[in-house]
């Protein structure tokens, strides 16, 4: 599902994000879909009074996650985008074959080195990420990335 | 008739210069003007989109002596509309004239010859005599073909039709535009002339990767001092940051490199150590800057 930039989704949201986070865009992508993606991620965040500088970490934020499933994930996967009073949450799930352990992005790779840069960096411009698994389900990931608005 | 790259430009040569957005063409002018104060021509800018201050300010910011080869009278910047239609009206046979005493000019003056660009945007207007730009503009090949001249024509991509742009590049002698190793509706990535380095406009992810590493490594083995433009490049991806992180790890002990980027690249290749290199200069720039 995409929706207009603006307009708000009535669901509830998920476990984990604040209660009156409401649903902006939901949708499922693969890897034709990476470019327009970042457009619409821009626009809704945009709509809701993201500052510029913020909207562009979120971009990169869901861009990043979304080519993790691509590239690694699976191919395939949903991206879902949540407005809060204090924060954008940006939800991505897939049903690849999970984040292998230990890869959570909490270590600056080395220069040069090309292991876990994405979630590195992820996890420098986001104000928090949790990665987990899809509820009662053996295979795949969601991870939830937050950008707080007054960072 | 394939394009040819500014440096290359001789006495006699007469260049389509075409180019994407202003970045682009104020550095092949750039490169342009730098080529003809080192070889003693006398250098003329006709400017109209540019404003007179705002050339010599964006000229002086690449690095050119601006201010004091106006002075000794080297480099002359003028409006364009003066040069081709100083009464309103475009008349070939006065712009010949026109030409034809600058060339004396500089030749009475020890210039080592003449170097004109000129911005062509004044032909939009709609001026008695424009009908006759092309015809002009063929004439002018065949007469800077036997004289100690230079010119380049700017003609923007995004304002003349393509109809205008094709008899444009067939009028002139060769065409001149960036050297490109990727262009497309989202991405540009060419070479920079002045300050020598790699300029990246738009959005990149890991699929334009190659052709980012064959620039990068270009520059590399060209410049001692490599400018990596990321000013107009509104996205980049880990791919991207990770790749231009080991270029600067390739560099050798006497290179340099700079990097000119928006807050979120800065931030992104910050976050994987670019700003702790010795190296490496990072400048973060507005979006509208």
């Amino acid at each position: 599902m995409t929706t207009e930039p603006g307009s708000r989704s009535r669901q509830a949201p998920p476990d984990g994000l604040p209660a009156d986070a409401v649903l902006l865009l939901e949708l499922l992508f693969a890897e034709a879909d990476l470019v327009s993606l970042r457009s619409a991620v821009a626009a809704h965040a945009d709509a809701v009074g993201l500052r510029a500088e913020r909207v562009d970490a979120l971009v990169f934020v869901a861009y990043e996650l979304a080519t993790n499933v691509v590239r690694h994930g699976g191919g395939s996967g949903e991206l879902a985008l949540w407005a809060a009073a204090g924060a954008v949450y940006c939800r991505v799930s897939d049903e690849g074959p999970g984040i292998p352990p230990g890869v959570d992005g909490r270590k600056q790779p080395e220069p040069g080195s090309a292991d876990s840069r994405g979630l590195w960096l992820v996890r420098t411009l986001a104000d928090g990420m949790h990665i987990g698994t899809r509820i009662s389900e053996s295979r795949g990931s969601v991870v939830t990335a937050m950008i707080s608005r007054d960072r | 008739m394939s394009g040819t790259s500014v440096e290359d430009l001789k006495p006699g040569d007469h260049a389509c210069l075409t180019f994407s957005d202003n970045d682009e063409r104020l550095d092949i002018v750039a490169a342009f003007v730098r080529d003809g104060l080192r070889l003693g021509q006398k250098v003329l800018c006709l400017t109209e989109s540019v404003s007179h201050p705002a050339l010599a300010d964006e000229l002086t910011a690449r690095g050119l002596a601006i201010e004091s080869a106006v002075r000794s009278r080297q480099l002359q910047i003028s409006p364009s509309g003066l040069f081709f239609a100083p009464q309103g009206t475009f008349n070939p046979a006065a712009t010949f004239d026109r030409w034809q005493a600058h060339i004396d000019q500089a030749t009475r003056d020890g210039h080592g010859g003449l170097r004109v660009t000129g911005d062509m945007c004044w032909a939009l207007r709609p001026i008695t005599g424009v009908a006759d730009l092309m015809e002009y503009e063929s004439r002018l090949t065949r007469m800077l073909a036997e004289q100690n001249a230079t010119a380049a024509c700017q003609y923007d991509r995004q304002c003349f039709d393509t109809v205008t742009l094709a008899a444009a590049a067939e009028s002139h002698g060769m065409n001149v535009t960036a050297v490109t190793y990727h262009d497309d509706a989202l991405l540009r990535i060419c070479r920079q002339h002045v300050p020598t380095g790699v300029r990246v406009a738009g959005e990149i992810d890991y699929r334009a990767i190659e052709p980012l590493t064959t620039a990068l490594t270009e520059t590399l083995a060209l410049d001692d001092h490599v400018d990596l433009n990321l000013t107009q490049l509104r996205f980049m991806d880990t791919t991207t940051a990770g790749v231009i992180m080991q270029t600067a790890l390739g560099l050798t002990a006497r290179q340099r490199m700079t990097v000119r980027c928006t807050r979120i690249s800065f931030d992104l290749l910050a976050a994987l150590g670019l700003k702790e290199l010795a190296k490496v200069t990072m400048t973060a720039v507005r979006h509208d800057d």
